[in-house]
């Protein structure tokens, strides 16, 4: 999926103004935000559990080479194959390989972001495969030729009617907006899918090293269609996703579930571990684990970084992160590397004249006379950039090397009275300098 | 030598770890536990008394509400029996014309009699085979069944989970294909929480000698989407609804308590 700067923009403006996207959000914001932490306080071990989390999510990436190999090895005892893609043309490569070898001519897959960013559905497609998203969220998308708007609610853009306008166009069915029908009208195409499908794809929410199992979760039961029905099964996890014992697994998995949808447990949790064993009567004849690198190790190798590895996908950020990531000082890093420029990633520092600003700045607020002198002319001087429209008296537009800051958003302007004024008229200034 | 780039691939984590690239590292004493740890919570979810295990049953009931699992208490064999006979007169063939029913081949399934039971209603029952080789056929039947009946490792009290390993007579897709999924268990296999099924699966001889199998599934409630506008719908790929017999033993067994509503 290509994201292109002057395409976000419109597409931002659309999803500001589609009133149905912004309620749906903030449903969801609503809904699992807060069900999530009451999730948390419901484990038995109690909310810190996550903090717990955090330290074995470091420890597994901190031994990321020992417990890669060490799935490695079990999975391949247990008759599975595993490819070490080190970017994402050589992931995709695999994949259309084993197709290739295998004469795969049509595809189900269940839902993985892995797989987004690899861009493996239209590499899969221009080698003549049929491929289906089996995910209902992903299907809506999938036949609305559109991009999922979100990791656990993928069509949440759309409305009840907009499916039923699709399904009834896409699948012949007579137009209903009601989601139970519409819903059976997705299994009964699906069905048919799995049923005919030559390979399953899915991605890996997060593998077992002690026992050499991937796990994923869905609570559709589309994933488990997927990875039991086709004869070939290939699995694509980023290198990140794995636990060291059946005992952080579980932690973990349960964290996960209560981060991504404020469940005690997923629907459905596949362990698999290899292809079907002697006597099995379903399950793939082939199982295939694609461990993906694609930048990870450069992120790994950055300290300041390295926690972003700890990520387990649940979709929502800080206050309800299960694994309790620090993303606020991660962006401070990412701030101070892109400004500062760091030779590792390849940036250099974006401008002198910011970076001198920024000293001129933290030199100019120790010493109070002169902030004030500052602040009391800017204020003066504001008017001249002042929209001229009365309801919204906002900067839109600085000049010269400040145009930065107003280019995708309008500043407030200064007070006309400080703070200090305002809200302690009787010490009406304490301008001395400290020093 | 090196088809499947696993060796530059580790290396390169290596490397960006702050270790020599070439050394492999082991470090086994990251997958030992506290010795005896796993033993103890074992010992403790298998020997529970009756009352404890009463208790269980009560938070595995709660736990299903939510999830639109319907739980019910059995006296005995014929009792369970008859509940699987009733669902099957009553569900609607939701792929084919006709109804059929899969089943495991399991002791506990095996003492249900189905094929008996239901050939009064010409309801054809098929088992699973113990030594087949082919996947195809069992599939094809299960694919279109209405009913489909296993039974489970383990219960989980805390969140209402089925635990299900694979094993030759035992397939995945009788838990998965059919709508209507039904499975008996023992009061015996109900525990507490996820933390005890990985004690007992580390710690006991038959679980550690079997390991987890190539595929165990987890199964908390019937299949369910929220995708369109957030609402609610049970059934989205898998099985619409999901039945727990419960075998009650014995002294537990109060009057009325094996005709809760199905």
């Amino acid at each position: 999926m290509i994201i292109r700067t002057e395409q976000y923009v419109h597409e931002a403006a659309l999803g500001i103004r589609n009133p149905v996207l912004q309620i749906s959000l903030a449903g969801l914001q609503e809904r699992l935000g807060k069900g999530d932490l009451a999730a948390y306080q419901s484990l038995p071990e109690g909310p810190d559990l996550r903090y717990v989390a955090h330290d074995m999510r470091m420890s597994n990436i901190c031994h990321l080479d020992i417990f890669l190999e060490t799935l490695t090895d079990r999975i391949q005892e247990q008759g599975g194959h595993v490819f070490f893609a080190s970017d994402a043309k050589a992931a995709v490569q695999y994949c259309i390989d084993v197709a290739a070898r295998n004469d795969v001519r049509r595809v189900v897959k269940g839902k993985s972001m892995v797989s987004e960013e690899i861009g493996l559905n239209p590499a899969l497609e221009a080698e003549g495969i049929e491929v289906t998203e089996t995910d209902l969220g992903e299907y809506i998308v999938q036949l609305a030729n559109g991009h999922p708007s979100h990791i656990i609610a993928p069509a949440i853009h759309k409305t009840r009617e907009d499916v039923g306008r699709l399904f009834s166009e896409k699948l012949g069915i007579p137009f209903t907006s009601d989601p139970p029908p519409l819903t059976r009208a997705a299994r009964n195409a699906l069905r048919e899918k799995f049923l005919n499908a030559d390979m399953g794809i899915s991605g890996c929410n997060l593998a077992c090293a002690q026992t050499g199992h991937i796990t994923t979760l869905s609570n559709e039961g589309n994933i488990r269609m997927a990875s039991t029905l086709p004869r070939i099964h290939i699995a694509i996890m980023g290198m990140e996703r794995v636990a060291a014992t059946l005992d952080e697994h579980q932690v973990l998995l349960r964290l996960l579930s209560r981060g991504a949808a404020a469940q005690k447990m997923a629907g459905y949790v596949s362990y698999i571990g290899g292809p079907r064993q002697p006597g099995h009567m379903d399950g793939p004849d082939a199982f295939h684990l694609v461990i993906l690198d694609n930048g990870r190790s450069r992120i790994l190798a950055d300290p300041e970084f390295r926690e972003m590895l700890c990520c387990i996908r649940c979709v929502w950020r800080l206050n309800v992160c299960p694994v309790h990531i620090d993303i606020p000082r991660m962006l401070l890093a990412l701030r101070s590397k892109l400004a500062d420029g760091d030779p590792v990633w390849n940036v250099k520092r974006k401008s002198r004249l910011e970076k001198a600003s920024f000293v001129l700045w933290s030199w100019l607020v120790t010493h109070p006379g002169l902030y004030d002198m500052v602040l009391g002319l800017s204020a003066s001087a504001q008017n001249h950039w002042l929209s001229s429209k009365k309801e919204n008296r906002m900067i839109s537009k600085l000049p010269g090397p400040l145009s930065g800051w107003t280019r995708s958003r309008d500043l407030r302007p200064l007070a006309k009275k400080r703070f200090v004024q305002t809200y302690c008229p009787g010490k009406p200034d304490e301008s001395e300098s400290p020093e | 030598m090196n088809p499947n780039h696993r060796n530059e691939f580790i290396q390169r984590v290596r490397a960006a770890l702050g270790h020599p690239a070439h050394i492999c590292r082991k470090a086994p004493e990251l997958f030992r536990h506290p010795p005896g740890l796993h033993a103890a919570i074992a010992d403790q979810a298998l020997n529970r008394n009756r009352s404890e295990r009463h208790i269980l049953l009560d938070r595995f009931r709660q736990e299903a509400i939510p999830l639109n699992l319907n739980v019910i208490g059995v006296e005995g064999i014929d009792d369970a029996a008859s509940i699987i006979v009733r669902l099957a007169s009553q569900k609607e063939p939701e792929w084919e014309r006709t109804k059929h029913v899969v089943t495991w081949a399991h002791p506990l399934i095996d003492k249900l009699d189905l094929s008996e039971r239901l050939s009064a209603m010409n309801i054809p029952v098929h088992a699973a085979g113990m030594n087949d080789t082919d996947r195809d056929p069992f599939i094809q039947l299960a694919q279109h069944a209405c009913i489909g009946v296993t039974s489970a490792d383990y219960a989980i009290a805390e969140s209402g989970t089925l635990v299900l390993k694979t094993r030759p007579g035992q397939p995945r897709c009788v838990s998965l294909t059919p709508s209507t999924h039904i499975a008996v268990i023992t009061q015996n296999d109900l525990i507490d929480s996820f933390r005890e099924m990985v004690a007992i699966l580390q710690s006991d001889p038959a679980e550690v000698a079997e390991g987890l199998t190539s595929c165990m599934t987890f199964i908390s409630g019937p299949s369910k989407t929220a995708d369109i506008e957030a609402c609610m719908v049970h059934g989205a790929h898998g099985p619409r609804e999901v039945c727990v017999l419960v075998l009650l033993m014995p002294d537990q067994l109060t009057k009325g308590q094996s005709s809760d509503a199905v």
